[in-house]
């Protein structure tokens, strides 16, 4: 899938993979992978600046743990990234719905 | 070049962040656990560790793309949002047709079954003359797209091969000096497609696959290449059963013999022929055989296997797309080859397959 598109999706598909349980960035896309069967493979550089604005804007919150001598930021959906994504998966499944509805009506 | 890629590129991607000072610091700590991370991922998969390194950095992006990125994601989401409506209707025109476009067999499948063999590069240091990407499904193979990479003047250029029902692709090396890119840039140009092709339009499926092999058709037609036409010494990917090396040009091949002699080929190994026609590929004559027999899991396993008497056909592994179906049709084992200049693509059932891994 062409990651233009996908970057229109991010922040569905980020708090969609974070969604069990925290993770670190690439926990995060290997997480996009699997769920999506593969269909989902971004630039690995994009998901750092998605997870620092979720966080920033209060969906998301992240610490620091030490692994293998390195620093680890795990994130994890703050309450208000639990609310967000119902409600972006709500929106998300009323417009496919609409254009599955539009594209079968128009045969 | 370093013996530390992640290191230098931490460095290169410091200078691209500096304006950003902020984020900075905590910017290269995520980069560097997640690139060691993916490096150690890439080794636990047999990679040695510097190539395994390389492969990590250049599936990250590089430093001024990521850099710009952010500088973009802040001002540009709000217009992808917007974009969304666009998005679906290609995202619904792709499970519908896109990946299935040539797949012999795709009345088999669904998209709901999709199962993609493997996401991981299975071998970037091998010698690369091709990269093949494939989606593999649990009753059959799609070609989303082959890719053809050619090394040499101008270096580094990518030809998409676009969707073809015979998951065939041919590269002749022809790196000015004679010489073989070597294996970890290979790997790399590998990765770096495989990163970037989604963001030019171009077709990345399930699974990638670098195969090891080079040669040169002058090489082979000056016999100073082995059976495949490689430099004598090298592996290629493709095996070759013939104790005897034959040495077959496939752009003067004739079909009519061509034809007789699989037919022949296939009938002694108890397979019954369902079609044999005949592609043309860049000049070379490239033959799609499907089969099939009542008990594909006997035939995969027989001893010697089948690549050793398939490999005695006049043309070797020579390009052939050979498929083996049930009766129904359901498809257990495909195989896209060639040598001399490198490529190949396979798919055997999973619960078929006596080595699952790729």
């Amino acid at each position: 899938m062409r990651s233009e598109l996908l970057k229109g999706h991010l922040d569905l598909l980020v708090l969609t993979a974070l969604r069990s349980e925290p993770g670190h960035g690439y926990v995060v896309l290997d997480r996009l992978r699997r769920l999506s069967d593969g269909e989902f493979s971004l630039p690995e550089g994009t998901i750092y600046p998605a997870l620092h604005r979720l966080e920033r804007d209060g969906l998301l919150r992240s610490h620091q743990t030490q692994h293998q001598g390195r620093t680890r930021r795990v994130y994890s959906l703050t309450p208000a990234g639990k609310k967000a994504l119902v409600g972006k998966r709500a929106e998300w499944e009323r417009f496919t719905a609409g254009i599955a509805r539009t594209l079968e009506a128009a045969g | 070049m370093t013996d530390d890629p992640i290191r230098e590129y931490l460095a290169e991607l410091g200078k691209e962040l500096g304006r950003f000072a902020r984020h900075r610091r905590r910017t290269l700590a995520e980069v560097e656990d997640h690139l060691r991370e993916a490096a150690r991922s890439l080794e636990a998969g047999g990679i040695e560790p510097l190539a395994a390194q390389r492969v990590a950095v250049a599936a990250f992006g590089s430093p001024r793309q990521v850099a710009q990125f952010r500088v973009r994601h802040r001002t540009l989401t709000r217009g992808m949002l917007m974009a969304i409506g666009a998005g679906v209707v290609v995202i619904a025109a792709s499970a519908a047709g896109f990946g299935w476009i040539g797949n012999p067999s795709a009345h088999h499948v669904s998209a709901t079954r999709m199962t993609p063999k493997s996401t991981a590069i299975s071998d970037p240091t091998g010698g690369v003359g091709a990269v093949a990407l494939v989606r593999s499904i649990e009753s059959g193979l799609s070609t989303g797209g082959i890719v053809r990479v050619r090394f040499g003047p101008p270096p580094g250029v990518y030809l998409r091969q676009t969707s073809k029902p015979w998951m065939y692709v041919r590269l002749t090396q022809v790196d000015a000096a004679g010489g073989v890119k070597p294996e970890w840039e290979a790997g790399l140009l590998a990765a770096a497609y495989y990163t970037q092709a989604p963001s030019h339009g171009l077709p990345v499926e399930g699974g990638m696959y670098v195969y090891r092999g080079q040669g040169t058709l002058a090489a082979l037609r000056s016999g100073q290449g082995d059976a495949n036409g490689g430099p004598i010494g090298v592996d290629n990917v493709v095996p070759v059963g013939a104790t005897t090396p034959v040495r077959f040009d496939p752009t003067t091949a004739d079909a009519a013999d061509l034809r007789r002699s699989l037919t022949h080929s296939i009938q002694s190994v108890g397979l019954t022929t369902r079609s044999i026609r005949f592609e043309h590929v860049d000049g070379y004559l490239v033959p799609v055989v499907v089969t099939e027999t009542p008990d594909p899991a006997t035939f995969i396993r027989r001893d010697p296997p089948f690549s050793a008497v398939l490999g005695r056909e006049p043309n070797g592994y020579e390009g052939i797309y050979f498929q083996l179906d049930y009766p129904d049709g359901q498809p257990a084992l495909i195989r896209a080859f060639a040598s001399r200049t490198a490529s190949g693509v396979s798919y055997t059932k999973p619960s078929l397959n006596p080595d699952p891994t790729p």
